[in-house]
């Protein structure tokens, strides 16, 4: 038996993570659930990695969605705001509060090597998100955090994200590449290792060149990372941090979901609500014999697709048991995209009503 | 139907989440092991695969990290690979040179291709949006990397991308719009600025029943009218996304319908694209 319903576990949460994998309209569904909240009266923010200009449509946002929160509607006292991570950006301004000398921010954010982390180190994205998560869950101006996790398996990485970017930052090779190095560039060149020496044949020596200058320009700003590291885990495991999964119920998707399930699990999180979405409507009572008879094309339409939503109810209760008891909401697949503030709303109805 | 499969040795398939890319790679490998040939399939993304141990096909598993370290080992730095990795320094070369993890995966799948591993390799790729920078790679690397291996690795793959009976990318999408908008732009840009050749395009899971004639003698709040048009405006949407689809990029399509059985999905598309592609050669 489920204890709580998914609008129960929203109201008892203030920032609530959505996992699962592309396709599965995770971001419509984030956006209808932190419509909901909205309507309830709470001020909640949410944060996509990777809109389609659809949803923007959807949210009713004209222009394009950017790294800083934007008001889009006020109802019943609550407030819906949206933005979408920038991942460079906003490493960027955490480099910015770390450090008072301005040079060496400014030698730190000019540097090849520091724009490539933002862009292409595994997992620093994820950890960018866990960071604007913390500061929007600080910020006296919201409630609630709905964040939009992005659709890969590696989307639960954040949970470890801020752990492994400071273990990058402070790893014991770059105190290698950088003992020598202490005082002046002359010195690294000099007495750079055959390690260094070997890769720097291979790929270059000005990128080896970018990273050495971006590790020294880090030096002295690690132990503000590690705290902040500490404090955005602390974050992600509290209680009032929901995870939910969201899934369709297609294979390959429900795979997934029980992927994140089993990944949240291994992390000692127990997953706090599934929401299945693009579910094959029921439309109630089969066809009666005579209706059937006056009507087969019609009455064999009913049955194909009330067969499909059985199939699909009996694909995904695997899953429903495995979350228990933890409630699952329902939404149905809609005859068009969700491309309006009208097919969100539907959604948001749906949410609220399971 | 061989004349499909003998167009490329290497089959990229590619498209946006959710779309089916991993069960068409699937039934594809299935199609070609099915039609006499021993095939490679290959995932890029960590996930198990759909096919495993049937016969003529052989899947395997491609990382970064593996392509990197295997690049060292066969350069003739096999001891400073193992301290490489040791130290986690793959990180710090892969973020210092963004793309050579791709450059090295596509390398592996060259050489792969080159030793002719199998009679056709087809590739689980990376989702639509990542898979134009993943085709990139090389390019880019070849453009900032003037000299030694990386360069000469970046340029052997430019070649192999360039040449269609050796590689060529397949995009597979469904028939709505926000998949089919996307597969067009990712379509433009790998002909723009990778000079990739595409292979036909796949519209995945279609409904293939007609649209239904709604009599007014009936009820308008009876389940069946409801059903109806629930029915015809999922049709409707899906001839729009394929005529898009056809006006904006005219290519040969496989098209293959909705599967209500998730346990023989593959099997099922392997039929379907086996007699797709016989009407297309």
């Amino acid at each position: 038996m489920t204890t709580e319903t998914l609008m129960q576990v929203a109201a008892r949460s203030s920032v609530l993570l959505c996992c699962g994998s592309g396709g599965v309209g995770k971001t419509t569904a984030s956006a209808a659930l932190a419509l909901t909240q909205m309507r309830t009266g709470r001020r909640v923010v949410v944060v996509t990695i990777d809109p389609a200009r659809r949803l923007a449509d959807a949210l009713g946002v004209s222009g394009e969605l950017n790294n800083q929160p934007t008001l889009l509607a006020s109802e019943n006292g609550g407030q819906l705001w949206a933005m979408m991570l920038d991942a460079n950006e906003t490493f960027a301004n955490l480099v910015q509060s770390y450090s008072s000398d301005t040079a060496q921010v400014e030698r730190i954010i000019n540097n090849r090597f520091f724009r490539n982390i933002s862009s292409s180190l595994g997992g620093t994205q994820e950890y960018m998100a866990a960071e604007k998560l913390f500061e929007l869950h600080n910020d006296p101006r919201f409630d609630v955090v709905v964040v939009d996790t992005p659709p890969t398996r590696k989307a639960l990485n954040f949970l470890d994200a801020p752990g492994r970017l400071v273990r990058f930052l402070d790893h014991r090779l770059y105190r290698v590449l950088l003992a020598p190095a202490r005082g002046s560039l002359r010195v690294v060149a000099a007495a750079i290792t055959p390690v260094v020496r070997t890769i720097a044949r291979v790929v270059g020596a000005s990128v080896v060149d970018d990273a050495i200058a971006f590790f020294q320009a880090f030096e002295g700003m690690d132990e503000g990372f590690r705290s902040r590291a500490q404090q955005v885990t602390t974050t992600l495991t509290s209680s009032t941090t929901s995870y939910v999964i969201v899934t369709s119920p297609r294979k390959e998707a429900l795979d997934e979901a029980q992927f994140f399930i089993n990944r949240l699990q291994s992390e000692h999180i127990a997953t706090s609500a599934l929401i299945v979405n693009r579910l094959t409507p029921e439309f109630g009572a089969p066809p009666d014999s005579d209706t059937t008879r006056d009507f087969p094309a019609l009455a064999e339409n009913a049955n194909r697709l009330a067969q499909r939503a059985a199939a699909e109810r009996a694909a995904i209760s695997p899953l429903v048991a495995a979350v228990l008891p933890s409630p699952t909401a329902y939404l149905a697949l809609l005859a068009h995209d969700v491309a309006d503030h009208e097919a969100l709303s539907l959604l948001a109805d749906q949410l609220s009503a399971s | 139907m061989n004349n499909f499969f003998a167009s490329s040795r290497t089959i990229i398939v590619a498209g946006k989440g959710g779309v089916g890319k991993s069960t068409v790679s699937a039934a594809l490998a299935l199609a070609a092991a099915q039609s006499g040939l021993s095939c490679l399939l290959i995932e890029l993304d960590g996930k198990p695969s759909l096919v495993s141990g049937t016969s003529h096909i052989d899947v395997r598993h491609i990382s970064p990290a593996a392509a990197l370290t295997e690049y060292f080992e066969t350069h003739g730095l096999a001891r400073l690979s193992k301290r490489l990795v040791s130290t986690g320094i793959v990180d710090v070369v892969a973020t210092a040179a963004p793309g050579i993890d791709d450059l090295l995966v596509l390398g592996k799948i060259k050489a792969l291709e080159r030793e002719k591993a199998a009679d056709i390799i087809i590739i689980d790729g990376p989702a639509a949006g990542h898979a134009v920078t993943f085709l990139q790679a090389p390019r880019a690397l070849y453009d900032t990397i003037s000299s030694g291996p990386i360069r000469q690795q970046a340029e052997d793959v430019l070649q192999f991308l360039a040449d269609p009976s050796r590689c060529q990318v397949m995009l597979v999408t469904l028939a709505e719009a926000t998949p089919v908008n996307e597969l067009i732009d990712t379509a433009f840009a790998l002909e723009d600025r990778v000079g990739v050749a595409l292979a036909p395009l796949v519209i995945n899971a279609i409904e293939e029943q007609p649209l239904l004639n709604i009599p007014s003698s009936l009820n308008a709040s009876s389940p069946l009218v409801s059903a109806a048009r629930f029915h015809n405006s999922r049709v409707a949407q899906q001839t729009d996304s394929i005529t898009n689809l056809h006006t904006r990029l005219p290519l040969p399509t496989l098209t293959l319908t909705y599967s209500s059985s998730p346990d023989n999905v593959v099997n099922e598309l392997a039929v379907q694209l086996r007699s797709q592609i016989e009407r297309l050669s």
